[in-house]
């Protein structure tokens, strides 16, 4: 899992970029609570500042169903980019990809938020 | 060659045990390829495929000895892009406006190539050839109900959407992950359970060319004959089951196809080869239950020689890697023997385990 480092008094915005031949359907959750839904390929999440998130876990899950039988393929063209920035910084972390059926899998990453 | 065929089925086979069953009911509706339809060595010589492996491999009745590997370009080619969406994929996407717009030619991203290589007794020929074939084709042209693509995109991707995974579960990473699925499959088939029915486009225009080269006396040195074709095959189909609750979309499915082929395979009474002109126009009517296809095809052939074939054709997918086809009928031939009866399978190459009994 890593960490984010968000300096103290700064606001933290994630934006979800996914770009995949797959319907896709996303959701991200804050210590296990869902914060936002999204069906689009391209969403942003304002998720406050970070004195409100420290020591929060973040996740983002984004699941895939694949029509037309080419799912490996399918996979290994799928990217998922998670920009977490804030007022000084910009991290980019991609999404972990798991293969569920051979119609479905889902991408994910996991971080912790952090005060500095 | 047989040694290889054989390596190829194991390795088929090995992917397919790895294969759990299926989430949906999607099927391999591909049953042959351009490089096969040339040499006339598959149940259907009209066909439009819907849905594409990255690799299928097609094997018919004399097995071991006739076998088309197809490939589709865009599923191996160009893998970092970033900008790939199902939308722009199937063709249906809104503009600034919000307004749904559709991309008459994205079906193009479909377009595929095979190899075949056949060993048959050609017609006029005294002893088998083997045959070396290549194709390509493409979907030039198709047109969904937009509106009804774009709904079910939504829907579908709201159902995906609602498919969480506690943190704990993700940090333990693919197999905890896989494991919570497996447990969670009977909520995770209730909520895509909607979705399993395919839509296909009300028209559709599909253009495939092949060329084919066979060793006159099935040396090297003997020199070559060659085939050489291109077809057109329109494809119109209509929902039998509109609205109604069952698992699979029925379809009754009309085809219309015109061909031009210059046969080389062709032998006169001194062994000599000579090459022939046809021009072949003709249909085809199926009606698609599920799993389950069956249909009838006619094609007029004009030419050099005048002949026509007329084939009863029915397919059965076993599963969507899987499908199995037969034909029976009259087959392109000016002398007595024109029965056509063939018997295929089709494979879809999958790789990578699915360990998920979803």
């Amino acid at each position: 899992m890593d960490t984010i480092e968000i300096k103290s008094g700064e606001s933290v915005k994630l934006n979800v970029k996914i770009s995949s031949d797959a319907n896709a359907g996303s959701n991200v959750s804050l210590n296990d609570s869902v914060i936002k839904k999204s069906i689009t390929n391209n969403f942003n999440v304002e998720l406050g500042k970070i004195e409100q998130l420290d020591d929060n876990t973040l996740s983002v899950v984004s699941n895939f169903f694949v029509l037309g039988g080419n799912i490996d393929a399918v996979i290994e063209t799928t990217h998922v980019v998670n920009t977490f920035s804030s007022e000084t910084s910009t991290i980019e972390i991609n999404s972990e990809k798991v293969k569920i059926s051979s119609v479905l899998f889902m991408a994910y990453t996991v971080v912790k938020l952090k005060k500095i | 060659m047989k040694k290889l065929l054989c390596l190829t089925v194991i390795m088929v086979h090995s992917f397919c045990k790895a294969q759990n069953v299926d989430l949906s009911q999607f099927t391999l509706s591909n049953p042959s390829s351009p490089a096969f339809v040339l040499v006339e060595e598959t149940p259907t010589a009209i066909y439009t495929p819907d849905n594409f492996k990255a690799l299928a491999l097609h094997a018919l009745d004399n097995f071991g000895e006739s076998f088309s590997i197809e490939a589709t370009p865009y599923f191996l080619i160009n893998q970092k892009s970033q900008n790939r969406t199902y939308q722009k994929y199937i063709g249906v996407t809104k503009d600034n406006s919000g307004e749904l717009k559709q991309n008459a030619f994205s079906g193009l991203k479909t377009t595929t190539i095979s190899i075949a290589y056949v060993d048959k007794e050609f017609n006029g020929l005294t002893e088998d050839r083997k045959t070396y074939s290549i194709g390509a084709r493409t979907t030039l042209l198709r047109f969904y109900n937009k509106e009804k693509v774009h709904k079910n995109t939504e829907a579908m991707a709201t159902a995906l959407s609602n498919i969480v995974v506690p943190q704990s579960v993700l940090m333990q990473g693919e197999e905890a992950i896989q494991a919570y699925y497996n447990e969670k499959q009977d909520e995770i088939n209730a909520l895509l359970k909607p979705f399993e029915k395919t839509i296909k486009p009300l028209f559709r225009l599909d253009v495939a060319a092949g060329y084919s080269t066979m060793f006159k006396e099935n040396s090297i040195s003997s020199g070559t004959a060659n085939r050489i074709g291109a077809w057109l095959t329109s494809e119109t189909s209509l929902i039998l089951n509109e609205g109604s609750d069952a698992k699979t979309n029925n379809y009754f499915n009309l085809f219309v196809t015109a061909r031009y082929i210059e046969d080389g395979f062709n032998v006169n009474t001194n062994t000599e080869f000579f090459t022939t002109y046809y021009r072949d126009f003709g249909g085809k009517i199926d009606f698609e239950f599920g799993k389950l296809t069956f249909g009838y095809e006619y094609i007029s052939r004009n030419g050099t020689y005048n002949s026509e074939r007329s084939v009863g054709n029915i397919t059965y997918s076993i599963n969507k890697d899987i499908s199995i086809s037969g034909g029976f009928g009259k087959d392109f031939s000016v002398t007595e023997d024109n029965l056509l009866t063939i018997f295929g399978i089709h494979w879809g190459l999958n790789t990578g385990n699915s360990k998920v009994k979803l």
